[in-house]
């Protein structure tokens, strides 16, 4: 426990140290400005997509930033020939990437709570959260650990977004016919935005079910059998 | 005398490679020793460190550590080994105190490592960032990492490529004592100098192979020429002969040579390790 203290201790160092803590915080801040001059009712209405930038998108460009840097200078490799087991330093990069998802959601939300009054379930939201934030993790390790650099990466996280876009779009635009709406909640991004709505308004309880159990799934599938070995043999490679 | 590794017929080849890198060598480095892996660039001396650093895995052939399969050793194995890398690897944007903080505290049990900063003359710029480092600092920031855990088997790949004479002598000096206190040190290097003043006993390698296993005085025994050269003018220029020490005092040409002439220079015909390195090396290359 000690160990994974340190080693979580050590990222976020590292993340401050880079800037990306920074950046971060930066992109939550123009959040704050848009949601500070919108009426309440637009605050409402963006507040949970602005959440889903935050904790689901961005962490996934910040992580990949981070771990290209650290790629760069061979650190990850230094730790091979440590006693400190690999999963616990994936663990600990997951937790960097909590720690500053939900920096931006105390950001995003206290300025929802602060300019429009307390219309935000907390405890709902600080879960869901979680469940983003995992659930992007662990499709974002995939697309960092099988790509050469972040320029790569960008390539295939755009291909993501627009991929879990879409459904979103052609929903938006009717093209899908009403009785199809839930496939778009096979976009991990659009079930983590109907999570986050669910905080502020009233969602179907089956979606919510569903999207709970969806991005419980996704990580506890992905990081045990795709992700680690991934991440052992990319360090290893070094 | 017990060893601290045995090493027996052992071959590698990377996945991308069509060769074995390593191609079957034997060796074994006795406990409380200094082992100097020799050998040309590619020789496959920092795969071979590698692979005893359980860095690499699919190797065929025998290794034991204290008698027990290195493969059954975990990650308790670096508890007690340390691993310096050929290349420096740090957080660049990190402070020098930072970056062995973090490492440091990934094991049980630490060395004084203020005092070992202060010996390499890092104390001072113990704030500042690793990034801003210069080469040479940075190998011997790299030196005090390899020892964090104050291991008892100590890898150090070339650990003084890059260092002027003076660091680069605190350094071996640092490693002569840590084989006075029992330590075990397994050196890669391909600088004469370090291999004369450290090493208990040399295995050269070239192209995957052991071509010598001996001791630094039994190699220049076993290569030395003993001859002796002298450099002198006469009205040709600038003159060299060479005559073999054995008998040279009742040797007529030399004396001769010595009577006649204005000598400049004197030299006695011991063959350096370079020469050594040169020879041994070349024999191969001549297969
Ligand atoms: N990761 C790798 N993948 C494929 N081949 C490699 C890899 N690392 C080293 N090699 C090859 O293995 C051979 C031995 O390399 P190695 O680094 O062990 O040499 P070395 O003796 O340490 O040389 P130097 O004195 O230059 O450090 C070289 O031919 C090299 O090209
Ligand atoms: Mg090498």
């Amino acid at each position: 426990m000690n160990k994974m203290l340190h080693l979580i201790k050590g990222e976020i160092l590292r993340l401050v140290r880079y800037k990306i803590i920074f950046f971060a915080v930066l992109v939550s801040a123009i959040w704050v400005i848009i949601i500070a001059l919108s009426d309440e009712a637009t605050a409402l209405a963006l507040g949970p997509s602005l959440i889903l930038m935050d904790a689901g998108l961005m962490s996934v460009i910040l992580l990949g930033s981070s771990f290209f840097l650290e790629q760069q200078e061979g650190t990850l490799h230094a730790l091979l020939v440590t006693p400190v087991q690999l999963y616990k330093v994936l663990i600990a990069k997951i937790c960097s990437a909590m720690f500053m998802g939900f920096l931006s959601l105390i950001i995003v939300a206290g300025s929802i709570l602060i300019f429009h009054g307390p219309m935000i379930s907390i405890l709902p939201i600080i879960f869901y959260t979680f469940l983003v934030i995992l659930t992007h993790t662990a499709i974002g390790f995939l697309l960092i650990l099988h790509s050469r650099d972040f320029m790569a990466m960008l390539v295939k996280y755009m291909g993501m977004v627009l991929l879990f876009m879409l459904p979103v779009l052609l929903v938006a635009v009717n093209v899908v016919p009403d009785e199809y709406e839930f496939l778009t909640l096979l976009s991990p991004s659009y079930a983590g935005q109907v999570l986050f709505q669910s905080t502020v308004k009233t969602v179907e309880t089956w979606k919510v079910i569903f999207s709970v159990s969806y991005l419980a799934l996704i990580p506890g599938l992905l990081y045990p059998l795709l992700v680690y070995k991934q991440f052992v043999k990319v360090a290893i490679e070094g | 005398m017990s060893n601290a590794f045995v090493v027996k017929e052992l071959r590698f080849k990377y996945p991308k490679n069509n060769d074995d890198t390593i191609q079957g060598i034997s060796f074994q480095v006795e406990e409380g020793k200094i082992f100097g892996l020799l050998g040309p660039s590619g020789a496959g001396k920092s795969t071979t460190q590698k692979i005893l650093s359980k860095l690499l895995e699919d190797y065929s052939g025998e290794i034991s550590y204290y008698g027990k399969d290195l493969k059954n050793y975990h990650k308790e194995f670096y508890e007690e080994v340390g691993v310096g890398f050929e290349m420096p690897v740090h957080f660049n944007k990190l402070t020098a105190l930072e970056n062995l903080k973090y490492f440091a505290g990934l094991y049980k049990t630490n060395i004084d490592y203020i005092e070992l900063l202060t010996r390499v003359g890092l104390y001072e710029a113990r704030n500042q960032l690793v990034g801003e480092f210069s080469k040479g600092m940075k190998v011997r920031l790299n030196f005090v990492r390899a020892l964090l855990n104050d291991p008892k088997m100590i890898f150090l790949d070339e650990p003084t490529a890059g260092l002027d004479p003076k660091n680069a002598k605190i350094i071996k000096d640092m490693i002569l004592e840590f084989k006075k206190q029992g330590k075990t040190i397994f050196v890669t290097t391909h600088l004469m100098g370090d291999v004369e003043q450290l090493c208990d006993y040399v295995v050269f390698m070239h192209k995957g192979r052991i071509t010598e296993t001996s001791t630094v005085r039994d190699l220049k025994m076993k290569y030395g020429k003993k001859e002796l050269k002298i450099e002198y003018y006469n009205p040709d220029g600038l003159k060299s002969e060479t005559y073999p020490l054995d008998k040279i005092g009742t040797n007529e040409a030399f004396l001769n040579a010595l009577k006649k002439n204005e000598i400049e220079t004197i030299h006695s015909g011991e063959t350096t390790l370079e020469d050594i390195f040169i020879k041994v090396t070349g024999d191969v290359d001549n297969e």
